[in-house]
């Protein structure tokens, strides 16, 4: 990306979307062995489930019908609510709502932005049917104690793990955890397939009535299934991955390293010591920032710098025109006012990274 | 039938753009297409038919029951149930394979909120009307779903046609933020963004075969009018029945999604009349499906 004058306005604009491209070569063969019949979405999910170590591994048109499909599938009969952090993506209680379930929202741990056992457990009544929680964008829940608070209460916990298809967590890799994981394939991902969604689990029979529902059968079905070509995207993708981490970790490690001269601006660290992608750059604007973030993100969009605000509003307070349980989370809000993500991705590179921290710097004088 | 050559270039235009989904250049230009084809105002490109039912019966606010012929495929069935709809079976009228208008006039109760209507001969491009009746006087509201065709085992591309202008704003915000244009209050959004590698290969099909023009729905307040379709394929001499013949296992296959099986005695016409309709139903797909690469 090169900056096309003094003011450094970038054309075309760098956003905070991975848009990782596939090698051409490879795609081209997968996507002719999807012309030929070959079984490449079949291919994927055995990949897919040996890359997060489950058993099973199903490919759907996309992650949002993944979640819609695998909460269906695991929420208990008789209850009416589905429990979710609010703080996390924007149409997640609009899956509810396809689900028959209320959306009911919960607080997350200020240090980690995720929803922990106990922001859960206050949340919690015996309405609730599913636990979602929802890996924020930089590392994990508290997987163990979730998974312990699932046990306790005897409820599905499912993760929607969107944000960590690379990371492990303390007991193993993301994607075997709780009933089942569900991930996306949307261009802006770690995994460019275009489009996509996939779930993984180690439960056979959840397995075997995701694939029915996924393939129109049976009770809850309806045609969900991957396109051959996203598959064959995701493939290259796959085959390219380990270079691709280690892209993201020199982008991250240079923002890193300048990001510390700006004053006012906290980057969200990986945790070392487990494997990580480094996709995306998250910063929060600390009270030393003397700009407040809708101005900030105007000033960086004007100059085609597509930084935008971290899952911002809150989904509790948004207007639903469904069923849900509203909530007073007063934590949320404050979080959901402080973070923005920085572009990132396939197409930013050591220039532009420094033309976005200098443009920050200047916007923090 | 697309060469591969074709395909390869097509592919390799969308990496070139870097543009792989959220409502790109090719959506847009299939939109386009498609509404010139089919002589719309709109055409909202979805990224399978059972998504897009699923949203022009949220955007058309149904609810209740919907009628639609018993020799309806699965999907239909489950996009109406995954809005929250009853679906209500009738009989097919033979002559056109279609849903039979005196028995949909029939069925219609209180609960009614729409009729689903779709052809049979063309199955590779499947225009369904959705005609949807308001509270009081009847109103009639005629968008269109065509399936462009299925990608071998892919499940097609859904698109809406419709010269309303608020449905169409509203199906595009149910679809994705992405390309919704002005933004329009919605219940719930659905998730039915078309891939840029979708649209390059619908856009690969000839447009005369992507879209039939079908005639509009005509509601007279009493029972639909039987609706006309271009044309329909028949066996036309050995070599076609022999074709057919040969690709009968494969359509056998098909039967049991259907739930029908035509040897059976007790058969209903539906289901008797459907074994030649999927039989052509098969020969259609070879003609307006992916590429059978040469």
């Amino acid at each position: 990306m090169t900056p096309v004058s003094t003011v450094i306005r970038f054309d075309p604009p760098i956003s905070t979307s991975n848009l990782v491209q596939p090698g051409e070569a490879a795609f081209l063969r997968y996507a002719r062995m999807a012309a030929d019949g070959e079984p490449v979405v079949a291919m994927l999910e055995q990949r897919l489930a040996a890359l997060h170590q489950t058993k099973h591994c199903i490919t759907l048109c996309n992650g949002f019908w993944g979640l819609v499909l695998t909460i269906r599938a695991l929420a208990l009969p008789g209850r009416t609510d589905l429990l979710m952090p609010s703080l996390t993506y924007r149409r997640m209680a609009d899956v509810a709502a396809w689900t028959r379930l209320r959306p009911r929202f919960c607080e997350v741990d200020p240090r980690t932005l995720a929803c922990t056992a106990e922001t859960m457990r206050a949340a919690m009544d015996d309405d609730v049917g599913l636990l979602l929680a929802v890996h924020p964008i930089v590392n994990q829940c508290d997987v163990p104690g979730l998974c312990a608070l699932s046990e306790e209460l005897q409820l599905p916990l499912l993760f929607d793990s969107v944000e960590s298809v690379f990371e492990h967590a303390p007991g193993g890799k993301i994607g075997g955890f709780g009933a089942a994981e569900c991930f996306s394939l949307h261009a802006s991902k770690l995994l460019n397939g275009c489009e996509g969604g996939y779930v993984t689990t180690n439960d056979a029979a959840l397995a075997t009535r995701l694939t029915e529902m996924r393939d129109g059968k049976g009770p809850d079905a309806m045609d969900a299934r991957l396109n051959r070509l996203h598959a064959a995207m995701t493939l290259a993708g796959l085959d390219d991955l380990p270079a691709q981490v280690e892209r993201n970790r020199a982008r991250y490690e240079l923002y890193r390293e300048r990001l510390q001269h700006v004053r006012g601006l906290r980057l969200l660290e990986f945790e070392t010591g487990r494997p990580t992608s480094f996709k995306t750059v998250v910063v929060e604007l600390t009270a030393e920032w003397p700009v407040g973030r809708a101005k900030t993100l105007s000033r960086l969009n004007d100059a085609n710098v597509l930084a935008r605000a971290y899952y911002s509003p809150p989904l509790h307070a948004k207007p639903m025109a469904y069923p849900h349980v509203p909530a007073d989370l007063p934590g949320t809000d404050r979080l959901a006012e402080r973070f923005m993500l920085l572009p990132c991705g396939h197409h930013v590179d050591e220039a532009a990274i420094e033309a976005v921290v200098q443009q920050l710097a200047d916007i923090g004088r | 039938m697309n060469d591969w050559n074709d395909v390869e270039a097509a592919l390799t235009g969308v990496l070139d753009r870097r543009w792989y989904t959220n409502h790109g250049p090719l959506a847009r230009r299939l939109e386009t297409e498609c509404a010139d084809v089919a002589g719309t105002k709109h055409a909202i490109v979805v990224t399978n038919p059972t998504i897009a039912l699923i949203m022009l019966a949220d955007a058309l606010a149904l609810t209740g029951e919907v009628i639609l012929s018993a020799f309806s495929p699965p999907h239909f069935a489950q996009a109406l149930q995954w809005a929250g709809l009853s679906p209500r079976f009738v009989d097919i009228d033979p002559a056109t394979m279609g849903l039979d208008a005196h028995a949909a006039a029939s069925a219609m109760g209180d609960t009614t909120s729409a009729l689903l209507a779709s052809s049979l001969a063309d199955r590779a491009a499947c225009p369904l009307g959705l005609v949807a009746f308001g509270a009081g006087d009847v109103g009639v509201s005629d968008p269109v779903l065509a399936d462009l065709g299925s990608l071998g085992e892919d499940a097609g591309i859904g698109c809406i046609l419709t010269d309303e202008d608020g449905l169409a704003a509203r199906l595009r915000n149910i679809r994705s933020n992405y390309g919704a244009g002005k933004p329009v209050p919605v219940v719930r959004t659905a998730n039915g963004r078309l891939s840029e590698i979708q649209a390059a290969m619908a856009l690969l099909v000839p447009p005369t075969l992507r879209l039939r023009r079908i005639d509009r729905i005509v509601q007279d307040g009493r029972c639909l009018m039987p609706y006309a379709q271009e044309w329909l394929l028949l066996p036309r001499d050995e070599a076609d029945r022999a074709e057919l013949s040969a690709s009968f296992t494969r359509a056998g296959r098909r039967f049991a999604d259907f739930q029908l099986d035509p040897r059976a005695l007790h058969c209903t016409r539906a289901a008797r009349l459907g074994a030649l309709g999927l039989l052509i139903d098969e020969k259609c797909l070879s003609l307006a499906g992916f590429a059978e690469c040469a």
